[in-house]
């Protein structure tokens, strides 16, 4: 049976004075599959990469990463992982070709499959013209690319990709989404990606777990997990005349009232799904309710976090900022 | 094995940037050529002292420039370190399997091999200066200390850096090399210095790195009584300040 890709049980990162930024976190990423770590800014992704990447040395719990324990053999974890960290830490002064046959001479390969390597990754990542060009004339997605090609020199069987589209338009976004799935499908490469974009992690993911002040709220598939919120969300937005108060006397009458679903209006879980929106709607018009808007959303991975933390998760339905 | 290949791989992309980026590496060739022709066009009358028996002042003040270029190509590759970590370069390095001891050597292979340019030009100066070579193993002697000092003097830096991981630290490495130079027989002679100068540099290391290359230098033959002493405080420093750069490598991933 194959190791798990990733495995910690109660990890634990605690920074001076006292501050927990990872605070018990149990995961098991099983081989082969895309991982996605959800969470908001601050939740405690990064700092659980680094841990997860041996950058950092956890101060409670264990961590297995490739079969390999990361406080007790950090090197063989090294040479099994690739990292792609979230601020692309490539040097603008080289060129694309010379940081490759770099990152080849780190993990130990002889120069001819150094120079092998580099020229292969530079065409799958599609910067053949411009190897030779100094990486600080890189667009966004450009070193995006780079920083996933030198990821890749020496093969890994585990993939560490911290927030690898933050910053990127949104067609380099999605080029990159192409080349992860890739990259997993072609090559099995297990891939634990950190994102605070839902549809990054809709998208990508065939395992998701939220983080959240350091600590896991969610785990699982997201399918399974949207299914566990239930039902669609039903929202209208109080009209002229009318207040939320108005809105949410009629709609209580469906099921209990889904608090902040809404602004200036009122939502609540619809166990008929879009049948019975119409049965929604001829009960605010009999109640002489105005509404300016109404919408039915299916469950979403913000409905999952809104359930397990009471809150949004930050730039929830935003459109991951242009570079 | 994998140490060397790693170091060299770092040193060459450490080197690149002298060809790349001349503003970060010109300051470092100039300023020894500033402080000889500085040293030896305000001070040479001094080598009229008893002290100097008649030597030429700027050959005397040569092997003070060659250190002091060879101390700023150090500081020079412990703020490339520095800049590293800031930038999140240095985490490429960490995360991946090269030998930590490369992490210290590789940076330091470049500051010794950009030691060697600024003791030419500094040769060169001399040379226009009506200051001759003083024969091959004189001159080869004198690269060694350079050599020998940019590599203890990167260690200084890059030791500075990992622990403050950051390029505001930058003057506590400059500063540590210039005292260490100007506190000793930078210009000179020892039996010349009275008070608490006197004491500071007698018990100064790059006294003796500078005494053992001037004694080569100003008799154009290498004379062991004067070279074993520049050879122990030198392989002194390497060892001190080597634990100095490698210690933190312990420690990186407790930050």
């Amino acid at each position: 049976m194959t190791a798990p890709a990733v495995e910690t049980r109660d990890l634990v990162r605690e920074f001076k004075g006292g501050i927990r930024a990872v605070d018990g976190v149990s995961l098991v990423v099983e081989s082969g599959g895309i991982f996605g770590f959800l969470g908001p800014n601050g939740a405690g992704k990064s700092t659980t990469v680094r841990m997860l990447t041996t950058l950092l040395r956890p101060t409670g719990g264990t961590a297995m990463v490739a079969g390999h324990d990361v406080m007790a053999d950090p090197d063989a974890v090294r040479r099994r992982i690739g990292v792609a960290l979230q601020d692309a830490a490539i040097d603008p002064y080289m060129t694309g070709r010379e940081l490759l046959r770099l990152q080849g001479v780190l993990h130990g390969l002889p120069r001819a499959e150094c120079r092998a390597r580099a020229e292969d990754l530079l065409a799958r990542v599609g910067l053949e013209d411009a190897a030779d060009r100094r990486v600080g004339t890189y667009s966004g997605g450009m070193r995006r690319r780079l920083d996933l090609a030198l990821s890749l020199v020496h093969e890994p069987v585990v993939l560490f990709l911290d927030e690898p589209t933050t910053g990127l338009d949104p067609t380099s976004r999605v080029a990159l989404w192409e080349e992860v799935r890739r990259l997993n499908a072609e090559h099995g490469t297990t891939i634990f990606l950190t994102t605070q974009y839902l549809e990054e992690a809709d998208q990508l993911a065939d395992r998701v777990a939220i983080i959240d002040g350091g600590r896991i709220v969610a785990d699982g598939a997201p399918a399974a997990l949207k299914a566990d919120i239930g039902e669609p969300l039903l929202t209208v937005t109080a009209g002229d005349g009318s207040t939320p108060d108005d809105i949410a006397g009629v709609l209580a009458r469906f099921g209990p009232i889904v608090p902040g679903s809404v602004e200036g209006g009122a939502g609540v879980r619809l166990p008929g799904g879009s049948s019975a929106m119409a049965d929604a709607v001829r009960a605010l018009d009999d109640a002489g309710v105005r509404f300016q808007a109404i919408d039915l959303a299916e469950p979403s991975l913000d409905d999952v976090f809104l359930k397990c933390t009471g809150r949004h998760l930050e730039g929830a339905g935003e459109e991951p900022p242009a570079a | 094995m994998r140490v060397v290949s790693v170091s060299l791989g770092l040193a060459g992309r450490n080197l690149l940037l002298v060809r790349r980026v001349p503003s970060v590496f010109i300051p470092s060739l100039v300023m020894p050529l500033f402080i000889l022709i500085a040293t030896a066009g305000a001070f040479h009358g001094i080598g009229a002292l008893p002290q100097f028996a008649g030597e030429s002042y700027l050959a005397f003040t040569i092997p003070m420039a060659a250190t002091m270029g060879a101390g700023f190509a150090g500081i020079n590759s412990g703020m490339t370190v520095a800049r590293d970590l800031e930038g999140g370069f240095f985490d490429r390095l960490q995360s991946s399997p090269a030998p930590r001891l490369a992490l210290v050597f590789g940076p330091s292979l470049a500051a010794q091999a950009r030691s060697v340019l600024t003791t030419v030009v500094v040769f060169i100066a001399g040379i226009i200066g009506g200051v001759m070579l003083p024969g091959v193993a004189s001159t080869l002697l004198i690269f060694v200390f350079a050599l020998m000092f940019a590599a203890a003097a990167s260690f200084w830096a890059i030791g500075v850096a990992l622990r403050s991981r950051t390029v505001q630290a930058a003057p506590i490495m400059q500063l540590a090399v210039f005292l260490s130079v100007f506190l000793s027989v930078a210009y000179v002679p020892l039996d010349a210095m009275h008070g608490w100068l006197g004491v500071v540099a007698r018990y100064n290391p790059v006294t003796y790195i500078l005494n053992a290359q001037r004694s080569a230098e100003l008799t154009g033959t290498v004379i062991w009584s004067q070279t074993w002493p520049g050879l122990v405080a030198a392989v002194g420093l390497l060892l001190v300040l080597g634990a100095f750069a490698l210690a933190p490598l312990r420690h990186l991933e407790n930050r």
